[in-house]
């Protein structure tokens, strides 16, 4: 007779091993990739920074304290003061919630519209397909920025204006692309298949070659969002974009600008430099994205 | 003998190309019975995946339907518009296609791609549809349907990539089902498994089959009758028994001599020269320059196809009557 083995109870070592295990391809490319893991881990804490904006900052980012002007970095004031007194760590986070909903909005409108305008452009083809793609050439065909100044003066300043100015400049690109894939799935076996059982070419669209297109898109979607952010900036820091009082990393750096020669460098340094990490996170990520994502380009 | 389910009639199909009009499909008449299977056999490039998608009514442009009908259950599928044919493919007439790997969306799992097709054609919730979807996938010979059906595509393999293919195929009970080469790219036993499942189906579900393939073998054992293509025309028409036994047009005889047996001792003899190209079809016959009876009248005058005897035909001069 065969011995009869008592089943041991999983201890929560193997509980975790057995989860890990299941993404376990995931976890060895990112490992592979460490900075992939940093810029992640950047994005992490920028959103959290983000979200918890209120708890995090130590003072109102509005309240104005003239005994306080200027003062350089302390324990009271982490980031110093600037010319009015205010704290600049606390605007620094407020600027980081403002700046991330500009540019998560953003960039998810430009690619919301982008992937349907190229899907419909590389799906049909023909009259419909050269307009789109033509009038996307024309938004391209002006430099970004200049096209971004001259539409955010017509529309007014405002959050809403710099989110509307930045998603439009970014159509083209995401529709672009969206476009090429479509070009190159549309004459899969599996469409013809889906043809014949009688989907509708809607369905076909957006439920059969949307999802097999849209790797490329959310690596552009990462790439797009540190040019979001520092288009957002560039707006605000010619003034035409968030207006002074609320916190902005592009206007604190303009408003620091003055103080600079005089050796105040705190007023810009520090909103620069928070500007900085969260771009390199987003473009660290895309870059390991790309990796992940695209298996030719494993190398 | 009651009206045939499908009919096609004359039918012709032109591409035409920068170097001309290439004729896919030139002139080509057959019925298909109700509960019947059909073969439908020539070389590559004669026309017979053509005539199965222009039965669909999914030539894409730059072919074109240039002439004749196509009649199915009494009614031209011609004058359909684009959205009443929709609701034609997968549910009346529906489609298995060769090489099952590239015909599944490999970003959708198997079950969710059964059950879009379930739900287009008929007004059910979705957990109907997939309760359907269950029951017909154990039909298929499915032992764990469930799982069967979180899997992707790649995740399975290629034998049960076409078993899905077929579910999709005859999930809303169709009354024609065309099979595109649907054993090509399969090993060889699964390549039996897969024609027995079809045949199964025919007689269980009562439907009828086009059958499209090259392979003389699979439609011998399968397929009631036998329409041979070559160069966009019909050649012979014949139920299968009588084909291989005597086969009238001198291009089934050339086909089935170049066909290795084990049986006998003896060398196969390949019929000489190749296709003819589509874009420049020969005068006459299209068989005649390979063809060891042809004589002059092959190359000027087209052989129609016409009835020789028991419900056989065939496009050539010099069959008996």
């Amino acid at each position: 007779m065969d011995q009869v083995y008592p089943l041991k109870r999983p201890s929560i070592w193997h509980v975790i091993k057995v989860f890990m295990r299941r993404y376990d391809f995931e976890i060895y490319l990112l490992r592979r990739n460490p900075v992939t893991l940093l810029g992640l881990g950047i994005i992490v804490l920028v959103t959290l920074i983000a979200i918890f904006a209120p708890i995090l900052a130590p003072y109102d980012p509005l309240a104005l304290t003239s005994a306080d002007r200027l003062m350089g970095p302390s324990a009271v004031h982490w980031m110093g003061t600037d010319d009015y007194g205010r704290d600049i760590l606390s605007r620094v986070i407020y600027a980081t919630r403002l700046d991330m909903v500009i540019a998560t909005s953003a960039v998810s409108m430009a690619m919301f519209i982008g992937v349907i305008l190229g899907a419909v452009a590389g799906f049909f083809g023909g009259i419909i397909g050269e307009v789109i793609m033509r009038i996307l050439d024309v938004i391209q065909a002006f430099p970004a920025f200049i096209l971004a100044m001259a539409l955010a003066v017509s529309l007014g300043s405002g959050k809403m204006t710099i989110i509307y100015v930045v998603a439009f400049i970014m159509v083209p690109i995401f529709a672009r692309l969206m476009r090429s894939e479509i070009l190159s799935a549309r004459g899969r076996g599996y469409i013809e298949a889906a043809h014949c059982m009688g989907a509708s070419e809607m369905e076909i669209i957006f439920k059969q070659l949307i999802p097999n297109c849209i790797t490329p898109i959310l690596v552009q979607f990462a790439l797009s969002m540190s040019y979001a952010i520092l288009d957002a900036a560039a707006l605000s820091f010619i003034g035409l974009g968030i207006r002074p009082p609320e916190a902005e990393w592009g206007s604190m750096v303009n408003a620091g600008v003055g103080y600079i020669t005089s050796g105040q460098l705190w007023l810009s340094v520090f909103p620069g430099l928070v500007m900085a990490i969260a771009i390199l996170g987003f473009n660290l990520l895309a870059d390991g994205m790309r990796d992940v994502l695209d298996p030719k380009l494993r190398s | 003998m009651s009206e045939p389910l499908l009919k096609v009639q004359d039918l012709k199909i032109h591409f035409s190309t920068f170097y001309g009009v290439a004729k896919a499909v030139d002139g080509i008449s057959f019925e298909v019975q109700h509960g019947e299977a059909l073969g439908l056999v020539g070389e590559s490039g004669s026309g017979k995946s053509v005539t199965g998608m222009a039965i669909l009514q999914l030539i894409q442009p730059p072919g074109k339907v240039v002439a004749g009908d196509i009649i199915f259950a009494g009614k031209s599928l011609v004058d359909y518009s684009e959205k009443e044919m929709q609701n034609v493919r997968g549910s009346k007439i529906s489609m298995i296609f060769q090489n099952p790997r590239t015909c599944l969306n490999p970003v959708l799992t198997l079950g969710r791609q059964i059950d879009r097709v379930y739900l287009q054609h008929n007004n059910v919730t979705p957990a109907q549809a997939s309760e359907h979807r269950l029951e017909m996938l154990s039909r298929v010979g499915i032992g764990d349907p469930i799982r069967f059906s979180n899997n992707y595509p790649h995740q399975v393999s290629g034998g049960m990539c076409q078993r899905a293919m077929i579910v999709m195929a005859i999930i809303c009970e169709p009354q024609l089902v065309i099979a595109d080469e649907p054993t090509t790219g399969l090993d060889v036993t699964i390549q039996r498994q897969i024609m027995e499942l079809l045949a199964e189906m025919r007689e269980r579900m009562n439907e009828t089959q086009i059958l499209i393939t090259h392979d003389l073998g699979v439609v011998a054992e399968t397929c009631h009758r036998i329409v041979v293509m070559y160069a966009s025309r019909v050649m012979e028409v014949s139920p299968t028994r009588q084909l291989f036994n005597e086969p009238l047009h001198p291009y089934t005889i050339g086909l089935l001599n170049s066909i290795p047996r084990v049986d006998i001792d003896e060398q196969p003899t390949p019929l000489p020269g190749y296709v003819p190209n589509a874009l420049n079809r020969p005068s006459g016959c299209p068989f005649h320059p390979r063809c060891s009876r042809a004589q002059e009248r092959c190359q000027v005058e087209q052989p129609e196809l016409v009835p020789v005897k028991d419900g056989r035909s065939a496009a050539c001069f010099f069959v008996e009557k």
